[in-house]
């Protein structure tokens, strides 16, 4: 089986980041500006966004997503502007995502609707069957793809929405809290696929469990109150916690410790 | 179209139901329920004509139910909580949204293409040798109706996403079909609101008269008003902003504006006689409509009997000839009868199935004594009077006894009646012959000039044949 593969798939690649964003603000809802002056640079790998609830990774994912339009400064994705509308297109056709309230149509089996959702984002009509069955089996659903959505459980439907983000083998996968639903076991093969994904693509996971970014990521963005806290492997997260700090593992600590000097620069949480 | 997912989505959606419930709920009604469809020259299988406008009435019922259900379908997206993931796919809107409204387009239009399969295969099968071209504008525009109307509650849905929304829109569509719906009580078919607004609404009045089609400019002037409607709803469907919303209003209003603009301001240019149905086709002296053309041949046989005996029974005053009624009447109104000419309605209870001899009877008797008021599926005005056609005919095919041209009644009021037919028939009898030709040929004059009392109670006639008024 081969994975489908288009003209910007097998093109070289010429840009440098496969997302590049400066002094980005993304306002969520009227007032609030959720994302607030970002720098970050993203290129090939897996990368875990970490953060508090409330610190804006779900705008920043959505913004990345397309689904938000920056309210200032600038984004590149896959080497283009955000926000001309002609190039959206062809972004769209090369990203992933899974949003974190994922929605589905019930009544569809978890092969028709993979199949729908590659159509939505126009993988060449041929490739489609073959680009479902391999979505279907990476996430291990592939004895339960013609079930329907309705009859899965809460970490199938998880994995069904993974499914319908990578079918269209994208260069940019954002995954706004994958893990959520997912059993232990469920989870240790959902780490390795996201190393394996990270190996030709930009992944953007977004996640409140350490433990996660810790196996699965080659990087860590860690995110508070709208703006860039740290960036760097998971072992530099480690480094940066003491004993002093609170949290059950290093990274833990780590996390907490950068958290909280954040907190004492910004001054206002 | 993508053809498998066109399949995926009529297996997993709610799609094909507003065309199940269209197949299936007309032909509920319409085989199910002995109603006036089942009944005469406008009966729903008589000619083709009648059969599309039957199909087009009954939207009557389906229109509000369609839209409520294309807006149930509309807010799949919503209830789904798909919208957002929706938006970050590449495809376009528009060629999103074709895909439910495609599904929708489909099964409306197969349940709807086969009522009308049904009625046609009734219609071939039954007796009308007639087969006009007329009739598929008006099935044409009905489809389009249902398909137009479905999609514009899936976009109206779209736009507003609320469990409101379904009955809503269905309660503002049954609003509006009752408001616009026209009746076809008069001579010509009209509605309580201007007969523009009326024809807004893609449901026809209730088929009564034979001859009657849609003109050309309705058909027009609705297409043009539901592709409007179609275009909104598309439009409304494939929005992804509050400007794109606003704009899609546009295709319905221009659409409505020039609907208006094409459809007519007045009932006599909406319903109009079909010229090639009514058209003439004769043998000798007996002429029938083209619509009507497979009854001719029996008809010119029994004519010639029934024309022979009229001449014996009323001399001079009988007539010569035999003409299908094709005069458009209002519901109850009086017919309008000449003497020299014999006048056929095959709706007339007498006529209806009538063949062999039982033909040649309701010939004479109309030949005799026509009736002034229509005795039908619809207007039993002349019920009475039957009594009296029976004893003119029984009188001129010298009957040994008096022989009912109806089957015995169960009414009181007509039991009355042919009791009292009895004993004038007896007294007519009884009358030296000279006097007996007398009266018949009053009984004649009188029901030719309409100059009877009674609403066809045949009550005072009865009085003239038993010799008891003086005329």
């Amino acid at each position: 089986m081969t994975p489908a593969m288009s003209a910007a798939d097998t093109a070289p690649k010429t840009h440098a980041w496969e997302i590049r964003a400066t002094g980005l603000k993304v306002r969520a809802g009227r007032r609030k500006m959720a994302v607030d002056g970002l720098d970050l640079s993203l290129g090939t790998g897996t990368h875990g966004l970490l953060g508090p609830n409330g610190a804006g990774k779900t705008t920043l994912i959505r913004a990345l997503a397309t689904v938000l339009r920056p309210a200032a400064g600038e984004l590149e994705l896959l080497g283009g502007s955000v926000g001309g509308m002609a190039d959206q297109r062809a972004l769209r056709r090369r990203i992933g995502y899974l949003p974190q309230e994922f929605g589905y149509y019930r009544r569809f089996t978890v092969r028709e609707f993979v199949e729908y959702m590659a159509w939505l984002k126009e993988v060449p009509k041929a490739d489609i069957p073959a680009a479902v069955q391999r979505a279907v089996e990476r996430v291990g659903l592939a004895d339960r793809a013609d079930h329907r959505m309705k009859t899965l459980s809460g970490g199938m439907v998880r994995r069904a929405g993974i499914a319908q983000a990578i079918v269209n083998d994208p260069t940019l996968l954002l995954l706004d809290e994958p893990t959520a639903g997912l059993d232990p076991a469920q989870r240790l093969r959902f780490r390795e696929l996201l190393q394996e994904l990270g190996r030709e693509a930009c992944v953007v996971v977004s996640t409140h469990l350490v433990e996660d970014v810790a196996a699965a990521c080659s990087d860590v963005v860690l995110f508070a109150d709208g703006r860039l806290v740290f960036q760097g492997t998971p072992e530099e997260l480690a480094a940066a916690g003491g004993s002093e700090h609170p949290g059950d593992s290093p990274l833990e600590r780590g996390y907490s410790a950068l958290l909280h000097n954040s907190e004492q620069q910004g001054g206002t949480w | 179209m993508n053809v498998r997912l066109l399949r995926i989505e009529l297996r997993r959606s709610v799609a094909p139901w507003p065309g199940a419930v269209v197949l299936g709920g007309s032909l509920a009604v319409l085989f199910l329920v002995h109603g006036i469809w089942w009944e005469g020259t406008a009966g729903w299988t008589a000619q083709w004509t009648t059969m599309a406008l039957w199909t087009r009435y009954l939207l009557g019922f389906w229109w509000s139910l369609v839209v409520g259900m294309g807006a149930v379908y509309g807010l799949r997206d919503s209830r789904s909580r798909m919208a957002e993931l929706l938006t970050t796919t590449p495809l376009p809107a528009w060629h999103r949204a074709a895909l439910p409204a495609g599904a929708t387009a489909l099964a409306l239009a197969s349940g709807f293409g086969l009522l009308v399969l049904v009625g046609g295969v009734e219609v071939a099968l039954g007796a009308t040798g007639y087969l006009p071209l007329g009739w598929l504008p008006i099935s044409l525009v009905g489809a389009l109706a249902l398909v137009a109307t479905a999609v514009f509650g899936m976009g109206v849905a779209r736009a507003l996403p609320s469990v409101l929304t379904p009955p809503a829109l269905t309660v503002l569509f049954l609003l509006l079909t009752s408001l616009l719906q026209q009746s076809s009580d008069g001579v010509l078919p009209s509605s309580v609101v201007p007969n523009r607004l009326a024809l807004l609404s893609p449901v026809t009045a209730e088929p009564r008269e034979m001859l009657l089609t849609l003109s050309g400019s309705v058909d027009l002037g609705q297409t043009i008003w539901l592709l409007g409607l179609l275009g909104t709803g598309f439009a409304l469907l494939s929005a992804v902003n509050r400007r794109a919303r606003l704009l899609a209003v546009v295709p319905v209003l221009v659409g409505a504006a020039l609907a208006l603009l094409v459809l007519p301001a007045a009932p006599r240019d909406t319903y109009v006689v079909d010229r090639a149905a009514a058209a003439l086709v004769c043998d000798g002296p007996v002429c029938v409509t083209q619509a009507d053309r497979s009854r001719l041949p029996e008809l010119a046989l029994r004519s010639k009997e029934a024309l022979r005996v009229l001449h014996d029974a009323l001399g001079a005053q009988a007539p010569n000839s035999v003409r299908e009624d094709t005069q458009l009447r209002a519901l109850s109104d009086e017919r309008r009868l000449s003497a020299g000419v014999l006048l056929v309605d095959f709706d007339d209870r007498l006529f209806a199935d009538a063949t062999g001899e039982q033909l040649t009877r309701a010939l004479v008797a109309a030949g005799i004594a026509p009736s002034c008021f229509a005795n039908n599926a619809r207007e039993g005005g002349g019920q009475g009077y039957v009594a009296v056609q029976s004893i003119a005919t029984s009188w001129a095919l010298h009957d040994p006894r008096l022989r009912s041209l109806e089957g015995v009644s169960d009414d009181p009021y007509l039991s009355d009646v042919w009791a009292e037919a009895g004993v004038a028939w007896q007294r007519l009898l009884a009358m030296p012959p000279a006097a007996q030709r007398a009266q018949i040929a009053e009984v004649h004059a009188t029901a030719v000039s309409c100059e009877g009392t009674g609403v066809g109670s045949g009550t005072d006639e009865l009085s003239v044949l038993a010799g008891k008024v003086s005329r």
